[in-house]
């Protein structure tokens, strides 16, 4: 009986494996066809055309999205963690009237999607003449209230004693905060960081709404232009950027993916 | 060095977890706040180290008044019971924490350092981790970290409850020798009975937040103020009885007679009144001067050095405790003498001591 459930459990997983990596699978098949074989349906390359990815970088100009997409994806990151870990800090160390509700503020704004907020945070952005900047896409994504929660939930489990013999010590905020606070968290926050990043290079319609000009355009975009430029699909072409635009999607998650699950189930035993 | 005066402490603004507490403790002197838990004992010791706010009273220390300070401000040092280590740092840094902030030169901080790394016994451990190193070597760590401070108060809250008992007994004698050689003032909390009469210079017995009674341990223990003080310091715990006065002595428990030998006056300062008589306070056999109580051996237990043996008081058991191994058998009658000084009695509604003759039995 146990034998037959675990049979059932293993064919289900492994259905599930097969329908959640054949849209990747397809892509790389794609990327490496002739765009010929692919009208008549033929799917299966007979030659392997590694060019295509070459010719991909050229024609649709990758690199030069790619670099705006690491501009704003890492300067995104780099103010969503550091917002909150401060934001996170202050509600866990710093004993002040009202942090309940000020944290319940915080997570009330994880409840309303960002593509509500699109047509005012459009209008505060063009008000503020940062349409086609950086600053326009950056801005308002800088603020993660998922971000102060996953934070918040790890610096809960710093034992208080810390921050007491700490004060005790004579040590000041800023100093327990780098020395005690960011060590003992890191790994959230690398998992933040790596989710942010992710988040941040996947993003699509905002940097697409807050732009007109293709110098500041992130890479998703570049990739939907080249598809939509062309009056006859290359797909072979497609597939290729589109491969290209997952690589650094993979690395990360190759390399942070333990700490990645870790540090997002860690929080939830306890 | 630390006074305090009507300190009272409230969460809510309804119910006091401190009472009224006043007490002088004097530089040098290793001060121990002993009582069950839940008693108060480590808010006290936290309020006195700025952790937590005072409700009412004023508290001073060295001279200053300290209610406003901040931690940092007191000028003092605290040992915490989980010892309170950062996890990511090695045991130099753990034990040099806050000396940078304190500005304390680099090469003081060295200096330091390798002094009290010999006398705790740590210097080989300096480039470890606390989870590298067992129970008693992190306690050392929290108590190095405390000492190179410099701090002439150091604060300890049940420091020594996460060690094993024969490592308990080893810091007992170390913190005790560290404490005389550097001359430190230290506010020890505790709930062990043990620690507090071996260490402290003066034992301060809490109880539901009030003080219980402020006193050199042996005082505490012979001329216990309550009835709170006389059960909660010693082991076994002293031997509690109801008590009525009757024409040829005590009835205890309603069962029991405690007899006068010759013309012993009644002993019982009212008809009715608690009596407390201490397990080695029993002598064997008619030996007494002064009372004879006669009673059946329930259990017997022998510890090596010591007899106990257990006898029905008709509301529970008592205990009696000789030295040496005394042979006896469950079941075999008792004579059990008692000597007047040795009787405490207690008013049996407020629980506190009743003194007859102006201190005869101290």
């Amino acid at each position: 009986m146990k034998k037959y459930s675990l049979a059932l459990l293993y064919a289900v997983l492994i259905l599930l494996a097969v329908l959640m990596v054949f849209p990747l699978l397809f892509t790389i098949l794609l990327s490496l066809s002739d765009n010929a074989d692919i009208m008549n349906g033929q799917y299966w390359p007979q030659v392997l055309h590694f060019e295509n990815y070459a010719e991909a970088f050229t024609k649709a100009n990758l690199l030069y999205y790619m670099k705006n997409s690491v501009i704003v994806a890492a300067v995104t990151t780099f103010c969503q963690v550091a917002l909150a870990l401060l934001a996170a800090y202050a509600i866990v160390f710093i004993p002040f009237r009202g942090s309940g509700i000020v944290f319940g503020l915080f997570m009330s704004g994880m409840m309303i999607p960002m593509d509500v907020l699109m047509i005012t945070n459009f209008q505060t952005i063009n008000a503020a003449g940062l349409l086609n900047t950086y600053a326009g896409i950056i801005l308002p994504c800088i603020g993660s209230a998922f971000g102060i929660f996953l934070l918040r939930q790890n610096m809960k489990q710093i034992p208080l004693e810390l921050k007491e013999a700490s004060d005790i010590a004579g040590v000041g905020q800023f100093y327990f905060f780098r020395k005690v606070v960011v060590p003992l968290s890191k790994n959230s926050i690398i998992t933040l960081a790596v989710y942010c990043f992710l988040v941040s290079w996947n993003n699509y319609l905002w940097p697409l709404i807050a732009t007109t000009k293709d110098e500041v355009r992130t890479i998703q975009i570049g990739l939907r232009m080249l598809s939509a430029s062309d009056t006859q699909q290359d797909f072979r072409l497609v597939a290729a950027a589109t491969m290209i635009v997952t690589i650094p999607t993979l690395i990360l998650m190759f390399f942070g993916q333990s700490r990645l699950q870790e540090g997002l189930t860690k929080g939830a035993l306890k | 060095m630390i006074k305090m005066e009507n300190i009272a402490k409230s969460y809510d603004g309804n119910t006091m977890v401190i009472r009224d507490i006043g007490l002088e403790i004097k530089k040098g002197e290793f001060f121990v706040l002993l009582g069950p838990s839940g008693c108060g004992k480590s808010t006290l010791l936290r309020m006195i180290a700025g952790l937590e706010e005072i409700t009412a009273g004023d508290l001073w220390i060295d001279g200053r008044h300290a209610n406003e300070l901040l931690p940092k401000e007191r000028n003092l040092s605290m040992v915490f019971q989980n010892y309170a280590l950062f996890p990511h740092m090695t045991v130099r840094d753990n034990i040099l924490f806050g000396l940078d902030a304190r500005k304390v030169a680099k090469k003081e901080q060295d200096e330091r350092l390798n002094k009290v790394a010999e006398i705790m016994g740590l210097a080989e451990y300096l480039k470890r981790k606390p989870a590298q190193l067992s129970g008693g070597q992190r306690q050392r760590v929290a108590l190095a970290r405390s000492i190179c401070s410099q701090t002439p108060i150091c604060l300890m809250d049940e420091p020594l409850s996460n060690l094993d008992a024969k490592l308990r007994g080893q810091m007992r004698g170390e913190i005790r020798r560290i404490q005389r050689m550097l001359g430190l003032t230290i506010v020890y909390v505790t709930h062990d009975q043990v620690e507090a009469m071996t260490m402290g210079d003066r034992i301060m017995v809490l109880n539901e937040g009030c003080v219980q009674q402020i006193g050199e341990p042996l005082t505490v223990y012979n001329d216990p103020e309550n009835l709170q003080v006389a059960t909660f310091i010693g082991m076994p715990q002293m031997n509690i009885f109801r008590a009525r006065a009757e024409q040829e002595g005590l009835r205890l428990n309603g069962s029991l007679i405690l007899r006068r030998c010759g013309g012993q006056p009644c002993p019982a300062p009212a008809e009715e009144c608690i009596v407390g008589i201490r397990a080695e306070h029993f002598r064997r056999g008619n030996e007494s001067t002064g009372y004879v109580l006669e009673a059946k051996a329930a259990m017997v237990e022998y510890t090596g050095d010591e007899t106990q043996i257990s006898f029905e008081n008709g509301q529970g058991y008592s205990v009696v405790k000789w030295p040496g191994q005394i042979p006896a058998e469950a079941g075999e009658a008792l004579t059990l003498g008692v000597d007047a000084e040795h009787l405490y009695f207690f008013d049996k509604d407020t629980g506190h001591r009743i003194r007859q003759d102006g201190g005869r039995s101290q």
